[in-house]
Order: structure tokens, then sequence, then C-alpha cells
């Protein structure tokens, strides 16, 4: 595999990544704002 | 290792960082705000349906009063908690033609409506409900009445209990007043401090203006509650009214805490043995005109309104304890 195809997947990789963590940060918070206290208690530990 | 190995370990390795990161967010702050799919929780949903007044399929207290209103009719409003005995009450003592609703809420004209705290209070104040039943208004709710001129009368007409949740894995099963106070003014972070495993306290908290959250409120005094920082990864402690939470202790992964070696059940509510119980109120304005909300609520404290709370699972008055 060339260098440039290389760091080019490293970057599709990495952007992926990032993509689905923000995502992921953001269905957390909107699932918060509308979670009861008690379902969160019985997800919880 | 040769060139290619190296170039999809590397590859691998970023993909196994993010996912791993991805799994650990979601174990620890996701997975917690799911909507709970137990029974208990699933009835609260419902709650609206479950309760309607003049429903054969209703699950409230059926009652008919020789006590019937039929004109001037207050407009009944309160909390999510207490809707149960508000129905009931519109269903004893309330034409059939005075409840109307769409499948879904209240319509504007119908004598029974369902705000939840916060929404009644602004409502009684505002002139759109007569009569709410509430726990006592938090300091903004008073606030409100007075910036309106406003002049509410709070008629205790029950109590309940005031009781603390954690998950029903969590070894603990009782805690002190004292220890409670501790958790939510930061004294005691981790659970292994009360008894219990090694991890984090999580105090969780409501919404300015909730029935519960204002009970909290009254509950630390002067004591500030302070959040863990690193609550979000441990094992999380809630507030709530009794009656709220039954279905949900009864059938979900929730228990209730003893509190000084007393469980919150009827009979200790009833008895005082239980430190925290607190009235819930019939509220009105007082300058309201309306010539039926003291002979209404004379019936609510009657044997048969008080019959009808007790049934419904909350404890009649006169055993109040503020």
């Amino acid at each position: 595999m060339s260098d440039k195809i290389f760091k080019r997947l490293l970057l599709i990789c990495t952007a992926a990544g990032c993509i689905a963590t923000v995502l992921l940060i953001m269905i957390t918070t909107i699932l918060y704002k509308d979670c009861s206290i008690i379902s969160y208690i019985a997800n919880g530990r | 290792m040769n060139k290619l190995t190296k170039q999809i370990a590397a590859l691998a390795a970023v993909l196994f960082g993010f996912a791993a990161f991805d799994t650990a967010i979601y174990q620890l702050c996701t997975k917690p705000c799911l909507p709970d799919q137990s029974s208990g929780m699933q009835a609260k949903s419902i709650e609206l349906d479950r309760y309607l007044p003049f429903d054969d399929a209703s699950e409230i207290v059926d009652v008919k009063s020789e006590f019937q209103l039929t004109d001037d009719l207050p407009v009944i409003d309160g909390a999510a908690a207490l809707y149960p005995i508000c129905s009931a009450f519109v269903n004893a003592v309330y034409p059939e033609d005075a409840v109307r609703f769409d499948g879904d809420d209240f319509s504007a004209e119908s004598k029974l409506q369902m705000r939840n705290t916060r929404a009644a209070y602004k409502a009684v104040v505002d002139g759109d409900s007569d009569i709410i039943i509430c726990a006592k208004p938090s300091e903004e709710q008073l606030q409100y009445t007075a910036d309106n001129g406003v002049e509410l009368e709070l008629v205790p007409i029950g109590c309940e209990a005031f009781v603390f949740l954690v998950n029903g894995e969590n070894p603990v099963d009782d805690l002190s007043v004292e220890q409670i106070k501790g958790i939510y003014s930061g004294e005691y972070n981790n659970w292994s401090e009360l008894g219990g495993e090694n991890l984090f306290i999580n105090p969780l908290t409501r919404n300015t203006g909730s029935g519960s959250q204002t009970a909290m409120l009254s509950f630390m005094k002067d004591t500030e509650i302070k959040k863990n920082p690193l609550g979000f990864i441990g094992s999380p402690i809630g507030f709530s009214f009794r009656y709220y939470v039954e279905d949900v202790v009864e059938h979900g992964n929730v228990k209730m805490l003893s509190l000084n070696g007393v469980y919150p059940d009827k009979d200790n509510i009833a008895d005082g043995s239980y430190p925290i119980v607190s009235n819930f109120y019939a509220v009105y304005d007082k300058s309201n005109e309306n010539p039926n909300i003291q002979p209404l609520i004379d019936w609510i404290l009657s044997d048969e309104g008080q019959y009808i709370i007790e049934e419904t699972g909350y404890i009649p008055m006169p055993a109040e304890k503020e």
C-alpha cells in the first residue's frame, strides 16, 4: 500500500470515528434531557 | 513486520480505539438514559388512559357520591402522581359531560386537566384551573404567585412518604437521614463509605419547580446540594414520592431505601415511624369566586373523599406529618 493511500485511509478512519463519537454524544445528550430519574436508576448500576 | 502489516495494524488500532471509546461512552452515559421498558415504567407512560373518569376499564377508585355538582364546576388539575385521585374525585361528583378527552390529552373545556405540578401552579395563579392537587409550592412558584398579586389557600388533604431510590442491584438497603443529607451535600462520594460497593455515588436531582424537587430542597433545608463530578460513572440515587414509584419498585430494577431502619410501606407511614412524610394539598386562589370550591374541598375531607385517597394508595388525613 502506498503512503498516499495509507494516509487517506487513516484520515477516513479517523473522521468516521470522530463523527460516530460526536453523534453518540448528541444522542446521549438528547436522551439525558428526556430521561426520568427512575429510568436512569433502573438502567444504571 | 513488513510495511503493509504495519499499515494495517495502524488502521486497526485507530478503529479499535474509537470503538472502545464509543463503547465506554455508551455503557457509562447513553445506556442509563434509555427508556426503561419494564412494565412499571410502561404503566406510568399511559397514565391518562389508565385512570380516566367515567370509563368502565379505568383503574380509579370508583365511588358515586350523593354529593353532586352540576354547574359552576371547578377545574381540577394537579401533579401527575396525584392524577388518579383527581380523576376519582371528578368521577364521584361531576357529571359525565364535564370531562373531554381527545385520546391524548384533555381538551381546553374539560373540567379535569393534568398539567403536572409546575404548570398546575401557573394555571391556578393565571385562573385556568380552580383547584390543584399538589405538593407544596416551590420558592419560584410562590414568587410567581406574589408577582401576580394572588394569595393561595393550601388545604392538606392527605400525605405521602418521600422516598429514596437506588438500583435493584445496589447492596445498600438502609441509610440514615444524615447519610442521605451527606450524599447530597458532597460529604459521601463513594458507596463503599456507606457499606456498598466501591463505586462513585451519583446523586440525581429533578427540575426546579417539580413537586419532588421542592420536597427535596425542603428536606435539605439550608444545606446546599452538590453534584459529584465523577458521579456519572458510578451508581445513582434519586428520590420521589412513594405512590409514584410503587409499580416500578414492584416490576423494575429499582428499590426504595429504608430510612433509619424503617421501610416506607403504608403501615410505617401511617403510624409516623417513617421519618419523611409530606402532606399534599388542595390549592386554590383565595379570591376565586367559584361557589363550589369550598363545598368540593369539604367533600374531599369527608369520609368519602378520604376513602378515595386511601383506596388509591395514599395516606388520608389526619395521619399528617410535615
